[in-house]
């Protein structure tokens, strides 16, 4: 009997040890966060510090990294050797499954960049409880930041991942934005992961979207990440 | 007597022919109520396992049984637990499938098995 006391003991004395150990995974979607977070507010004050009076910008507008680990940071290595580019916006997709770790893996490659930098919520990056990781992480789903003359607004258009109780893409805010002009506001550039007319935008309310876009100062083009490819094309229903 | 007639009393001579008169020590009917008694004796598990970590969950209890010749197979089912982090907390569902090929005995209470290697589906 006392022989069986210090076995179970022996092996409860290492469980808990364990517990503190990093080395263990709970569960892919367990929501351990360590390191950096809030990292789109602390970012934000960079670039509108970095821009602040600046007629010209430059940015880099990438996205979909999702799993491609090794090419992230060979995009960090070549955009570090320029300095001509102001910030960067991660289009969505930093995850392939939503799982916490993903989050935290993308975050650190892309921490190691020179200038600033923003992640819009990707469609990928709702699977699981994706959702409160990237908030926790990144911040709010819907965002905007003054660069220079220029307001850059970041929405979530991923509707296909929500239910009506959610409102993708939330009209309220895109309102407000057009409501709140920043003082030096000349242009409006608009950002998010899945374009109208996608499957997984909100198509019923593609039309009312443009007609919202239009209506922003100054507006110069919208930025999309998801189709995996390097695309200009005009998508203007209302003509 | 009409034809079937004939066949009804075909029908009670055959029945009757059918009956067992067995004088064995255990009757048909306990041999098979030994048999069904057996088989859901077999479902009861053999040994209950607490799982630490392991992409299942903080902690996961379950029961499972285990069976081969060697003791080498074993099939657990566990319920474990993910305390809230950054979101909701969460339980989890696991089917584990084990194999543990060696079993080495190093004394009369303690045996070790260096390799255990399986698969599992959990759900969260």
């Amino acid at each position: 009997m006392r022989k069986k006391k210090i076995i179970i003991l022996t092996q409860l004395f290492f469980v808990f040890t364990f517990f503190s150990c990093d080395l263990f995974e709970y569960q892919p979607y367990d929501g351990r966060i360590s390191g950096e977070t809030g990292i789109n507010a602390t970012n934000i004050k960079r670039i509108e510090e970095n821009t602040e009076g600046k007629d010209t910008i430059r940015f880099v507008m990438m996205g979909d990294s999702q799993r491609w680990y090794d090419e992230t940071e060979d995009f960090v290595k070549s955009l570090n050797k320029r300095n001509d580019i102001d910030f960067v916006i991660h289009g969505g997709d930093m995850s392939d499954f939503g799982a916490t770790k993903e989050f935290m893996w993308m975050r650190d490659i892309m921490n190691s960049l020179k200038v600033p930098y923003v992640a819009i919520l990707g469609n990928h990056d709702c699977l699981g409880n994706g959702e409160d990781i990237y908030e926790e992480i990144f911040g709010e789903e819907n965002f905007s930041f003054m660069a220079g003359k220029t307001k850059f607004v970041c929405l979530n258009t991923n509707a296909l991942e929500y239910d009506y109780s959610h409102p993708v893409p939330d009209f309220t805010f895109i309102n407000n934005e057009l409501k709140n002009k920043s003082p030096n506001q000349e242009k409006t550039v608009i950002a998010m992961h899945v374009r109208p007319l996608g499957v997984q935008f909100n198509n019923n309310s593609a039309q009312l979207f443009e007609y919202y876009v239009k209506q922003f100062p100054g507006i110069q083009f919208c930025l999309n990440a998801h189709d995996h490819n390097i695309e200009v094309e005009d998508i203007l229903m209302m003509e | 007597m009409k034809w079937y007639d004939i066949k009804k009393l075909h029908y009670i001579i055959s029945f009757f022919l059918l009956i067992p008169f067995n004088a064995d020590a255990q009757s048909k009917y306990e041999r098979h109520v030994e048999r069904y008694q057996s088989a859901w004796q077999k479902l009861i598990p053999k040994y209950t396992k607490l799982q630490f970590a392991g992409s299942m969950g903080l902690l996961s209890a379950g029961i499972g049984w285990d069976y081969g010749k060697q003791h080498q197979w074993e099939t657990d089912v566990m319920l474990g637990f993910v305390p809230h982090y950054s979101s909701k907390s969460k339980a989890t569902f696991t089917l584990k499938q084990n194999f543990m090929p060696w079993k080495v005995d190093l004394g009369k209470n303690l045996s070790i098995e260096p390799l255990a290697c399986g698969l599992y589906i959990n759900t969260v």
